[in-house]
């Protein structure tokens, strides 16, 4: 589906033609971003504000609003596809904010084989698509949402539990047992080895949450406050810190994992997770390979220098633009250590293989052109090499 | 207050080039780099990528000390 909006792309759109102005969705909107004309009383989109959250698609009870992530036509398609290919008739519908690793999902939902849907918050999916996917013959749905209070998007953990529980109402009276769709939320939180901490402070001075404090001589979290964004862990001097499913070991073992994959000239983006809002079953040149992190906060010049030493060519980090971060802090403090690296890594002449970008999924094409640009400027850095 | 900054590579690599193995200790007791582990690491990560791209392959290894200002603490 092409959005535009002045002639640029966006995530999603108000049709007028199909819109009664019910005003439901400006009323589920945590953004503020949609209010209705005092003189038209249509009913109006300001992008700018608007987080992507698809909030209001899955409320409007008229179809009215259009988006081009995770439509109810392309979730059908994929979950039709998918129950073949996973051969298995039980659905699992995850926020990526809490659910990065399919297999510990798997565990909270006491089964192996499932269909993964991967969303970032599963306020987006609406009711329709539950009712819609049951003639497929899904026989169990499953939903992994982020607490409540840690939701990137406010209300998208608290809705769904609303619906979750209306549906199950329904579907109970139409024969299908109780509790056909079962809702489990989860958080990701820091980690801390008390006997590595060296009391520096950094992460009590750092935190955008104030979830960290310094006591007997060791930092200490309260995990209530903690949002899981990593910066602490990007910054503790001394690894005493790690981050649930992002730690420091799994992230390296990654980049070396797949630089080995790669063709040359390799290309590894690391890229913050709602920074950019992939197509189901996105797939890459095979010279580029993407490591999603939680925010861009995350970004560890360690990992950037350790890709470099697995031959990597270029580095792509895409972060949100500073007032769309969902950690407050995080890309401010991404671009600041990036801009602090190249510096550095001006002086063994690599500066110009790492490229700072920040892309927002409310215009789609965004991260797209970065990678494209950053792509060729590389490959042609490369090129000229070899020939010299 | 201490403020410090990191020397230019160019002239770390010339106080390395006679050698081959380097021990980089960082220091856990102070707050401006170097002063930890992560930053030890990641100095010699780009000591290892510059040294490569000079011809040169070192053998790094990184740790840190407590609080490598106080002498009391070397006796």
């Amino acid at each position: 589906m092409e959005l535009s909006d002045n002639k640029q792309k966006v995530a999603l759109r108000i049709n007028e033609e199909s819109c009664s102005s019910c005003t439901m969705c400006a009323s589920a909107c945590p953004f503020d971003a949609i209010k209705k004309d005092s003189e038209t009383g249509k009913m109006l989109l300001e992008i700018e504000k608007c987080q992507s959250c698809a909030i209001c698609y899955s409320t409007c009870p008229a179809g009215a609003i259009d988006v081009i992530y995770y439509d109810i036509d392309s979730l059908f398609r994929y979950i039709k596809r998918a129950k073949q290919e996973y051969e298995s008739d039980s659905l699992v519908i995850m926020c990526k904010g809490c659910a990065p690793d399919f297999e510990d999902v798997g565990k909270l939902f006491g089964t192996s084989n499932f269909i993964p849907l991967s969303v970032p918050c599963v306020g987006r999916i609406p009711s329709e698509i539950l009712l819609k996917i049951i003639p497929l013959g899904i026989k169990s749905i499953n939903i992994l949402a982020c607490d409540e209070d840690y939701c990137r998007f406010d209300r998208g953990s608290s809705i769904t539990g609303r619906r979750v529980i209306a549906l199950n109402l329904v579907l109970e009276q139409l024969g299908y047992g109780k509790d056909m769709i079962k809702l489990k939320r989860h958080t990701l939180k820091v980690k801390v080895d008390r006997n590595k901490c060296i009391a520096c402070g950094n992460c009590a001075f750092y935190c955008p949450y104030d979830a960290a404090k310094l006591e007997s001589g060791a930092a200490s979290f309260d995990l209530e406050l903690c949002r899981g964004c990593g910066l602490c862990v990007t910054l503790c001097p001394a690894f005493a810190l790690d981050l649930d499913h992002w730690e420091e070991d799994l992230i390296s073992a990654l980049i070396s994992k797949l630089s080995s994959e790669m063709k040359t000239p390799k290309i590894m983006v690391f890229r913050c997770q709602w920074s950019t809002f992939p197509p189901l079953g996105e797939e890459f040149d095979s010279n580029v390979r993407v490591i999603d992190l939680p925010c861009a906060a995350r970004v560890d010049p360690l990992h950037i220098v350790e890709a470099f030493q697995n031959s990597v060519d270029g580095i792509l980090i895409a972060a949100c633009p500073e007032e769309d971060c969902k950690s407050k802090t995080g890309s401010k403090e991404a671009k600041r250590s990036t801009t602090a690296l190249k510096k550095i890594l001006s002086q063994i002449g690599l500066a110009e293989r790492l490229h700072f970008c920040s892309v927002s999924p409310r215009y789609p094409d965004t991260f797209r052109k970065e990678l494209q640009q950053f792509k060729e400027r590389i490959e042609s850095d490369c090129s000229q090499e070899t020939r010299q | 207050m201490i403020i410090t900054s990191q020397k230019p590579l160019d002239e770390i690599f010339d106080f390395l080039s006679p050698y081959n193995s380097i021990l980089i200790t960082g220091c856990d007791g102070c707050t401006q780099p170097p002063r930890g582990l992560r930053e030890a690491k990641t100095l010699a990560q780009l000591l290892d990528l510059g040294g490569k791209s000079r011809g040169k392959n070192f053998k790094f290894r990184a740790i840190t000390l407590p609080k490598q200002c106080d002498l009391s603490l070397h006796s």
